[in-house]
């Protein structure tokens, strides 16, 4: 949805989701995927425990997912040869990505500020940036850190790096609740889309309507 | 007087660290969640006395009840399962040979694993494309295409949860119940055995009323646990299809930590023990009426 131009989460009270022709693109697409037999029926009960076995049937063209599974996927897969490629979006050549898991954040009224900067500063070292986070084959925090020499022996990860210059990370305080959480508007609206046939327009606004509600408290 | 005064000081001495443990792990926590439960706090950020607007909140939440009717749902389907099938798994095994330690061992062994390890296990059992139960039954030609168990219809999500917990937790209540039924004296069922019972006549007249209160007390601790259940639904079901096998603590967790709002969980938490509470209460007049 990011990468067809949308908007999705409500950024804070008074803000609008799902904004953009890209949301019902999306799921018409997906709905469309599902309905032509192009996702495996257990998706519809897959809690993430086993979503990764699917990569290794050979009958799945991509499986959406973050550098974390490059490993993984070799590991599983000893025999399969595979790449990287960026999220696309409705249009030829749009891609975009999801950057983030990880924050380090202070909170309003901390009384160690400066102690929290220093260590943000820390992190964001080369030193940390290459020997911490890049040997361990994790996207650096800082996009001048990409080429580095573990990044250089391993092309994958070098084209996952790509996913820096594309990649947004969502900005809410209410993000679990609108969009990650398994009671969530979010789910909901996915669901709805795939797996019945109720009208597009109507579950997004219903998405839309419940995410506001929860921005809004 | 003296050495009463001495006696009184020994033997609060020898209560003092289970009294400090049931203060400080108990006492402590309950009382501070009381007080979460007046307040909104989201741990970031200081707490907000609001009163009793947590609980005025609780009562119009419809995710709420929607979660606690499915919880009771769920209790009233399991516990007669673990009840009559523990019974029936110890009148089995009760007798002292090896044979019948083996298989008490065999069905007991599910109680010592975590529930959450359990819950992944049966995951994938019942998964759609990797899991053998489905394989099995295509093989047995009892199905022609994959069921899917878990996530995508309710009842079937529960019954699938339900057969897991049932194989973990069945043998913890019948250890109860042989422990129990081996402690009713030889001399009664050797009475009945000379009057002429059958085997079941013995179960329903000797051994069953026998063995009431240990029924009551499985019944109990199996209640107060179905009625927290938040693993197997948390792991096998997120909750899905569009929560409606979302029990009340999983509920309870979504809005204490991930949604941050501790206060609001609390309330809801304190709606909860509240409920337990009434079943305990009512669990021991009955209990106390069969001792009578």
């Amino acid at each position: 949805m990011w990468a067809s131009g949308a908007k999705i989460e409500a950024a804070g009270p008074g803000d609008e989701p799902l904004v953009g022709d890209g949301v019902k693109q999306v799921l018409q697409f997906t709905r469309d995927m599902v309905k032509a037999g192009n996702v495996p029926e257990g998706a519809r009960s897959e809690n993430g425990e086993t979503f990764h076995l699917q990569f290794g049937s050979g009958k799945v063209g991509m499986m959406g997912t973050g550098n974390f599974n490059i490993t993984l996927a070799r590991q599983q897969n000893p025999k399969m040869d595979f790449g990287i490629a960026l999220l696309p979006g409705m249009a030829p050549n749009s891609a975009a990505s999801f950057i983030g898991g990880d924050l380090v954040v202070v909170p309003k009224g901390s009384k160690r500020v400066d102690d929290a900067v220093n260590f943000m500063k820390f992190l964001l070292s080369d030193q940390v940036q290459v020997e911490v986070y890049a040997k361990a084959l994790n996207l650096t925090t800082r996009t001048d850190m990409v080429d580095n020499k573990y990044f250089q022996a391993e092309p994958l990860v070098q084209d996952v790096a790509k996913a820096l210059e594309v990649g947004r990370t969502p900005y809410t305080l209410t993000f679990f609740e609108q969009i990650n959480s398994p009671q969530g508007p979010w789910l909901k609206m996915l669901q709805r889309a795939y797996y019945s046939d109720d009208n597009l327009d109507t579950v997004i606004a219903d998405a839309k309507a419940a995410m506001k509600t929860i921005a809004n408290q | 007087m003296f050495r009463g005064r001495r006696s009184r000081l020994v033997g609060m001495a020898y209560l003092a660290p289970a009294v400090i443990f049931v203060l400080v792990f108990t006492v402590y926590p309950l009382g501070h969640m009381v007080w979460m439960s007046f307040h909104n706090w989201s741990l970031i950020t200081p707490p907000r006395w609001v009163g009793l607007g947590n609980y005025q909140r609780a009562l119009a939440d419809r995710q709420y009840w929607v979660s606690f009717l499915f919880t009771l749902k769920y209790t009233a389907m399991i516990t007669p399962i673990l009840i009559v099938g523990g019974y029936l798994l110890a009148l089995l095994t009760v007798e002292r040979s090896p044979l019948r330690r083996l298989t008490r061992t065999t069905v007991f062994i599910p109680v010592v694993i975590g529930l959450g390890v359990s819950s992944l296990l049966w995951y994938w059992l019942f998964s759609a494309d990797f899991g053998p139960i489905n394989k099995a039954l295509m093989d047995l030609g009892i199905i022609s295409k994959p069921v899917l168990w878990l996530g995508v219809d309710a009842d079937l999500s529960n019954l699938a949860i339900i057969a897991s917990v049932a194989w973990k937790v069945m043998g913890f209540g019948m250890i109860l119940f042989v422990g129990a039924i081996q402690a009713i004296p030889t001399d009664i069922t050797e009475a009945s055995l000379v009057d002429g019972a059958s085997f079941w006549q013995r179960v329903t007249r000797v051994i069953l009323p026998l063995t009431l209160r240990s029924v009551l007390l499985v019944t109990l601790v199996s209640v107060i646990g179905s009625l927290l259940a938040f693993d197997q639904f948390y792991i096998m079901t997120a909750g899905q299809p569009q929560n409606e096998t979302a029990t009340s603590v999983f509920y309870i967790y979504l809005n204490s930590f991930p949604y941050l709002r501790l206060g609001y969980g609390a309330a809801l938490s304190m709606i909860l023990a509240l409920t337990i509470l009434a079943f305990t209460v009512v669990q021991l007049l009955l209990t106390r009426r069969s001792h009578a």
